[in-house]
């Protein structure tokens, strides 16, 4: 991956990502130009046509989780633009710790709409992510058991853009947790004695939310030269993890806002 | 490939754990069980244990079908250490807001004529029980006796246990009896045996110690009280007593 980075940046012709001429696509409906590249080490996107990203997040696969998404913009109007993206991971914890077999499949989906008008970009976003992760061992002499576990989140995703100049801007994003619900079930066999045998099927449900609202702003800088962009901020509140976004509940604390890429 | 698109059609399909089967409804054994309606009189005592000397073969194989039924049943509280009764199903709730529950199925191979041999040919009780966090659903336990061999008796037919309060259990047996057709309940209250028997005043329970039924010693629940009964060995004549107050026939 850090090769073929490496190789299309040195190999990439004329770059233009400042803000008049390629707006932001992280938190936008805003898609990469037909052929662009966004290379970073957290996310590689690439602009198939237009209308379409195609892309992974890179961070996920140190930890061994393969994973794609797609990006496309659907609909286009006079400073508006609407997008869809929907991605797939999975990671399996056996690959980076032995004997534990626990599978997780993510599948995160947004819909986002961007409004530009100005020096600004209105966007808002709604998302949902499906995690599901499923467990199971085997003992000759205690049994079997299975476990799985779905984890449901909804959030409203509104951003505002202010660009200051060609290369510099404020981003305030934030997250509001809709909803973060958990659903699990498990079976397990067990051989009692030689005379009994006990299957039990059990199930629940759990809301994850807290007591208390899951949201986190973040207030951060966007600087957008020829090629290399970096974006630094503070966020403070329920923080979401990336990939997954489930939020942390009932603990809200600052976290850094960091991210470098090139556009190319 | 093929593992993503597995993944997307996962996430369009709930998942949903095998759904717990209908329970029967045990309302009336409830009812019938959690009050009498007579009260005890020469008549009536003299009926009750004359019924239950007639019966007596039949009463000791429903003692053996409950007794392998609560064994069956202590299959739940075997596992992974949860406590008797399946007390020990339930979910503790936790900070966060949980609601769970589920089922269990107990599959117990009868002991037959030969306890110290396992054979599914000595046929099965297969029970059922839905649980929630408090423990097991409506203190209810269902199932079915598959050609189960008690003894020299063969038992097929619907059951039904109620676990009242952790203190009885009363079961409820529909079927055949070693290819008789029979309907029969019968009770474990407090460590003692129990029959709900109809005389003409109403309906009492007789209790018994299966151990030590050669003393013709019995009690006797009415609608008021529970009296302590000994029959005479020629069966006919017998007395029962409770707080110096007399009943004989």
């Amino acid at each position: 991956m850090v090769r073929l980075i490496v190789c299309v940046l040195l190999t990439s012709a004329t770059a233009h990502a400042t803000h008049d001429d390629a707006p932001a696509t992280d938190y936008t409906a805003y898609t990469l130009r037909d052929g662009e590249y966004r290379a970073g080490p957290g996310r590689f996107e690439w602009g198939v046509t237009e209308t379409v990203d195609l892309g992974t997040l890179t961070w996920l696969w140190y930890v061994r989780a393969p994973n794609a998404h797609v990006k496309w913009r659907f609909w286009d109007g006079e400073g508006w633009a609407v997008a869809a993206s929907l991605g797939v991971a999975s990671f399996n914890l056996g690959r980076l710790v032995p004997n534990a077999d626990i599978e997780t499949r993510i599948i995160p989906f947004e819909l986002l709409g961007s409004w530009r008008s100005g020096q600004l970009t209105y966007s808002l976003g709604f998302g949902h992510t499906l995690t599901r992760s499923e467990a199971g061992a085997e003992n000759e002499e205690s049994g079997s058991a299975a476990a799985a576990l779905d984890l449901s989140v909804g959030y409203l995703h509104p951003t505002l853009e202010w660009r200051r100049s060609a290369t510099f801007a404020w981003v305030l994003e934030s997250r509001i947790g809709l909803f973060q619900q958990g659903t699990g079930d498990a079976s397990s066999e067990v051989e009692v004695n030689e005379r009994t045998k006990v299957e039990i099927f059990g199930a629940a449900d759990a809301d994850i939310s807290g007591s208390t609202r899951l949201v986190n702003v973040s207030l951060g800088a966007l600087w957008s030269w020829d090629q290399f962009n970096l974006r630094a901020g503070l966020g403070y509140g329920n923080y979401s993890v990336p990939g997954v976004n489930i939020f942390i509940p009932e603990v809200r604390f600052p976290y850094p806002e960091l991210a470098a890429f090139w556009r190319f | 490939m093929k593992r993503w698109i597995w993944a997307m059609l996962l996430a369009g399909c709930a998942m949903e754990a095998e759904p717990p089967p209908d329970a029967p409804d045990i309302s009336r054994l409830v009812s019938d069980w959690s009050g009498q309606t007579g009260e005890l009189s020469g008549e009536s005592g003299q009926a009750l244990l004359q019924g239950f000397v007639d019966d007596y073969e039949t009463i000791e194989q429903m003692v053996t079908l409950l007794s392998e039924t609560l064994l069956a049943d202590d299959g739940l509280a075997d596992d992974e250490g949860t406590e008797a009764s399946g007390q020990g199903l339930g979910v503790q709730r936790r900070a966060l807001s949980v609601e769970a529950g589920g089922w269990a199925r107990i599959t117990y191979i009868c002991p037959g004529a030969a306890p110290e041999v396992v054979d599914e040919a000595q046929g099965k009780l297969e029970l059922l029980a839905a649980f929630g966090e408090d423990g097991i659903r409506d203190d209810q336990i269902w199932g079915e006796a598959l050609a189960c061999a008690l003894g020299t008796s063969l038992f097929d037919g619907d059951l039904n246990l109620w676990l009242s309060d952790g203190t009885a259990a009363v079961l409820d047996f529909e079927g055949e009896l070693s290819g008789v057709k029979l309907p029969f309940e019968i009770g474990l209250v407090n460590d003692t045996f129990q029959l709900r028997r109809i005389a003409d005043e109403g309906s009492f329970l007789v209790g018994f110690d299966p151990e030590s039924t050669e003393d013709l010693s019995f009690e006797i629940t009415d609608a008021n009280r529970t009296w302590d009964c000994t029959l005479a060995q020629n069966l006919t004549s017998g007395r029962c007593e409770d707080e110096g107050e007399v009943v004989s026939w």
